[in-house]
């Protein structure tokens, strides 16, 4: 049986980072699938250039002209069925190089050759409090996927993705908060959850698409010549 | 042969408005995918009231919630669909307050957690460039996101449709750009696509429902040990 693919990267910096954490409950929500196989990638200490837009991607081997450690993001990117990116947040969004990686996923998501369609996504934002900017970070992570014709997936307990709050012990422990319906919340068993709902939904997808091929039903080519 | 059902919503109030042609350009895009069915609402001429936060008694037998209104007709629709296309025209520089009102009257269905795993898509439409678009788009899938749907986008780079409104109440002519990739991008074109793209998202996903069920695999009251 065909192994379902889920990858998990932190983009945070720190040795021990909070997001690391929750990205890594993450996968360990999606591992309590079956079939499920799971990737972390930490963006520490990997030198990634940001996009020039020199407009010559799809280089061949390398994706992009640069070659830095940003090949391994896109193999794994590639790889992966369905995907957990978490971010810390740096004034009130996602961080640089988070954006880097987003930036420089244009050679694998251009329109001659699309390779991150049909993945299925989720988002993690952790910041130094409660309304530093976890929303925004989620939301501009969602709308990459979107972009490249992704999925988006969330809803656990009510976010529209993980926002988490950390402490400077680099621990998420004082993050609880209570909740009429749910009780105690914590952002590890949402981002446990988050895990599992993205694993469930790529495992669905991935089902569903043995039997329809999307490719064939969405074939941009075709597409317009169809509405006349 | 699986059924899909699509469905169109247009939170404008005008005669002809330009979100509705829209829409419906939207679901004529979903209805080129086999097994598609469409329907669309308009919620001009609607009585819908808003929520009544304080109330808290939703869900309500039959009605979901206690406030008899038309939104009785949108509640059913929603349950009906596989999948979902919202298209709502831009108020300052967000979603107009009709849009927001059904989806805020919308908790009983987040309750009883009847729109799980639909797949949606966003259109807006302002009367510029620069009106709002975005906003109005992220908070139409916010609303999907948080209700457990999944959202879907990406027609030729952008998150959802932004179309731009002329007075003549027709999307035509001054909405076309020229973009780098695709060449020449108008509002219609890319509402067609986006219907087909939600359409086969929910196809696909629908047929993998049938193999195994979403709701068996995850549930949120699940203890994490």
């Amino acid at each position: 049986m065909e192994r379902i693919r889920i990858l998990g990267i932190s983009s945070s910096p720190r040795a021990g980072s909070n997001t690391t954490i929750l990205v890594k409950w993450a996968l360990k929500g999606a591992m309590t699938l079956e079939g499920i196989e799971t990737k972390f990638i930490p963006l520490r200490k990997k030198l990634i250039f940001p996009c020039v837009d020199c407009d010559c991607c799809n280089v061949e081997g390398t994706y992009c002209v640069q070659k830095d450690d940003m090949q391994e993001i896109y193999n794994a990117l590639i790889w992966a069925d369905g995907m957990i990116l978490g971010t810390p947040i740096y004034y009130q969004t996602l961080n640089a190089q988070m954006k880097i990686i987003i930036e420089r996923c244009r050679p694998i998501c251009r329109k001659s050759g699309n390779l991150l369609r049909y993945k299925v996504g989720g988002a993690i934002a952790v910041g130094g409090g409660r309304n530093h900017g976890q929303e925004y970070a989620i939301s501009t992570i969602h709308d990459f996927f979107n972009i490249v014709g992704m999925a988006t997936v969330g809803g656990v307990r009510g976010d529209v993705g993980v926002a988490g709050v950390a402490n400077a012990e680099g621990v998420i422990r004082e993050d609880v908060i209570h909740s009429e319906i749910y009780g105690d919340i914590k952002s590890e068993e949402n981002a446990f959850l988050l895990g599992k709902l993205v694993a469930t939904c790529t495992k669905v997808f991935r089902k569903g698409s043995l039997i329809v091929n999307p490719d064939d039903l969405y074939d941009m080519k075709k597409a317009l010549s169809k509405q006349k | 042969m699986i059924c899909i059902k699509i469905l169109g919503i247009s939170s404008s109030l005008r005669v002809g408005s330009n979100t509705s042609i829209l829409v419906n350009d939207a679901l004529k895009g979903a209805s080129t995918i086999d097994g598609v069915v469409t329907k669309f609402i308009s919620l001009r001429g609607k009585d819908i009231k808003p929520c009544v936060v304080d109330c808290d008694r939703c869900p309500v037998e039959e009605t979901y919630c206690v406030q008899k209104d038309d939104m009785q007709e949108i509640y059913e629709a929603l349950i009906w669909a596989d999948g979902m296309i919202l298209g709502t025209p831009v108020y300052s520089q967000t979603l107009n307050a009709q849009m927001k009102i059904m989806m805020e009257r919308c908790k009983p269905l987040e309750r009883l957690e009847l729109l799980r795993f639909k797949i949606n898509g966003a259109i807006a439409v302002g009367a510029g460039r620069n009106q709002g678009q975005e906003y109005a788009i992220h908070a139409i899938q916010n609303f999907f996101i948080s209700n457990m749907m999944l959202t879907v986008g990406g027609v030729r780079g952008a998150v959802g449709v932004s179309g731009v409104a002329s007075q003549e109440n027709t999307i035509h002519n001054k909405d076309i750009i020229q973009h780098g990739d695709f060449g020449r991008i108008s509002a219609e074109e890319n509402a067609f696509l986006l219907g087909k793209f939600v359409a086969t998202w929910t196809k696909v996903f629908k047929e993998g429902s049938s193999i195994i069920d979403p709701n068996n695999l995850f549930s949120g009251n699940e203890n994490q040990d």
